[in-house]
């Protein structure tokens, strides 16, 4: 009785909880987002300082 | 370009994402870092700006030419050592390996992203990506002018407001003479880039003087092995650099120098002033022991070629007005003993 009470519990887990958790998308690629957003970069990066003339 | 188009340079094209196979694996594959947080700060922990550096990221795939760049002068930067170690005692060369060489001079090399995804950094500051991270074949006025911007490139653009190399002018760029095997290595190291087999030569398109002014044919033959090809044919000024010291760097004056190839002195060449003095490396405690044993002109290519200089034109130009040649009195003042070999006094000619 005990068993049949268990596995009744755990029944909306197999049902749903866990296809929705082995399907889940792997975590999004963060720097694709930011890098080809003009906006966010425009905020973001900041020209440095020139010091001297270059060689070659 | 403008400052506030500085940020460009970091932007990635998203067209590329899905065509370009180098992205198949996403961006930490090869930069690192942690692609999943959304600051700045915490995604760009542990980041590889230059993932190239290390030859093996690239040599993945394109394994043989990674093996024969890591022995190439662009990767191992070993030219610019050769260039200056006789000036330096046993002792010296030990203190300069360690604190000039190996933390100013090398963070000067390319590696492969420097000429075929971004402009390569100059003072330690790079312009960005080339076209939004395209890994590109060749782009040499975004790469090897980032370099070779402070003398060669602009002398051969004619950007100085000197003379135009005529190459250029025909619709020539640094890859037409400078091929593959030459940057990318050949597996052999090599000391200084005079060793380098298959380097550009005139002579490998001007093979014969196609002139039928007998003057031409005449002027070829008189001077040949006694004159390089850019000892008449250099346009005139081109860039010297002047006093250079560890951190503070040089100062660029145009001039137009002849003198004794310092490599070959049975031959007159134009000869380009390099910037290493007395005290160039004091901070580092080197007094350069040797100093006098080098000269302060190298024979140069220089890259404002034409067809007719006032050296062309007239054989007065050298053999009476000596314009250009070196003198004791135009040499370097606090220069080294070893400049006076250079000196070259063209004869008078009787006509």
């Amino acid at each position: 009785m005990k068993t049949k009470r268990f596995f009744l519990l755990l029944l909306p887990f197999l049902l749903f909880l866990l296809p929705v958790w082995v399907g889940a998308d792997p975590p999004a690629d963060q720097c694709i987002s930011c890098h080809t957003d003009d906006q966010k970069m425009k905020s973001l990066v900041r020209m440095p300082t020139l010091h001297s003339e270059g060689e070659g | 370009m403008k400052a506030e188009d500085y940020y460009k340079g970091y932007l990635v094209d998203s067209a590329l994402l899905a065509k370009d196979p180098h992205f198949s694996q996403g961006c930490d594959i090869c930069h690192k870092g942690d692609k999943t947080s959304t600051k700045k700060e915490s995604a760009h922990k542990g980041l590889v700006c230059r993932p190239s550096d290390n030859l093996k990221t690239c040599g993945r795939c394109h394994g043989k030419t990674a093996d024969t760049y890591g022995k190439s002068l662009h990767y191992t930067t070993i030219g610019q050592r050769q260039g200056v170690m006789g000036r330096f005692s046993k002792e010296e060369l030990k203190n300069f390996d360690k604190k000039v060489f190996e933390q100013s001079c090398r963070s000067c090399h390319a590696s492969c992203g420097d000429c075929h995804v971004k402009s390569p950094p100059v003072s330690g500051i790079s312009m960005g990506l080339i076209q939004g991270h395209k890994f590109v074949k060749k782009d040499e006025a975004k790469t090897c002018a980032f370099c070779h911007g402070g003398r060669v490139y602009p002398e051969y653009t004619g950007e100085y407001g000197g003379t135009t190399d005529v190459h250029y002018q025909k619709g020539m760029m640094c890859l037409d003479c400078h091929n593959k095997q030459e940057l990318h290595g050949d597996g052999q190291k090599y000391m200084t880039k005079q060793e380098v087999k298959d380097r550009p030569s005139c002579t490998n398109c001007h093979k014969t003087i196609t002139s039928e002014k007998p003057m031409t044919t005449m002027a070829h033959n008189v001077h040949l092995g006694k004159v390089s090809c850019y000892g008449c044919h250099s346009g005139g000024q081109y860039r010297n650099c002047y006093n250079c010291h560890e951190g503070t760097g040089a100062k660029s004056e145009p001039g137009f120098i002849l003198g004794k190839n310092p490599r070959n002195r049975n031959e007159v060449t134009t000869l380009r002033v390099i910037p290493t003095v007395r005290d160039s490396f004091a901070k580092a405690g080197i007094r350069m022991a040797h100093y006098d044993n080098l000269p302060n002109y190298w024979d140069t290519p220089a890259h404002n070629i034409r067809k007719r200089t006032d050296r062309t034109r007239s054989c007065d130009s050298c053999h009476k007005d000596r314009t250009g040649f070196l003198t004791r009195e135009t040499l370097l003042k606090g220069g080294a003993k070893a400049n006076e070999g250079l000196i070259s006094t063209p004869k008078a000619i009787s006509r």
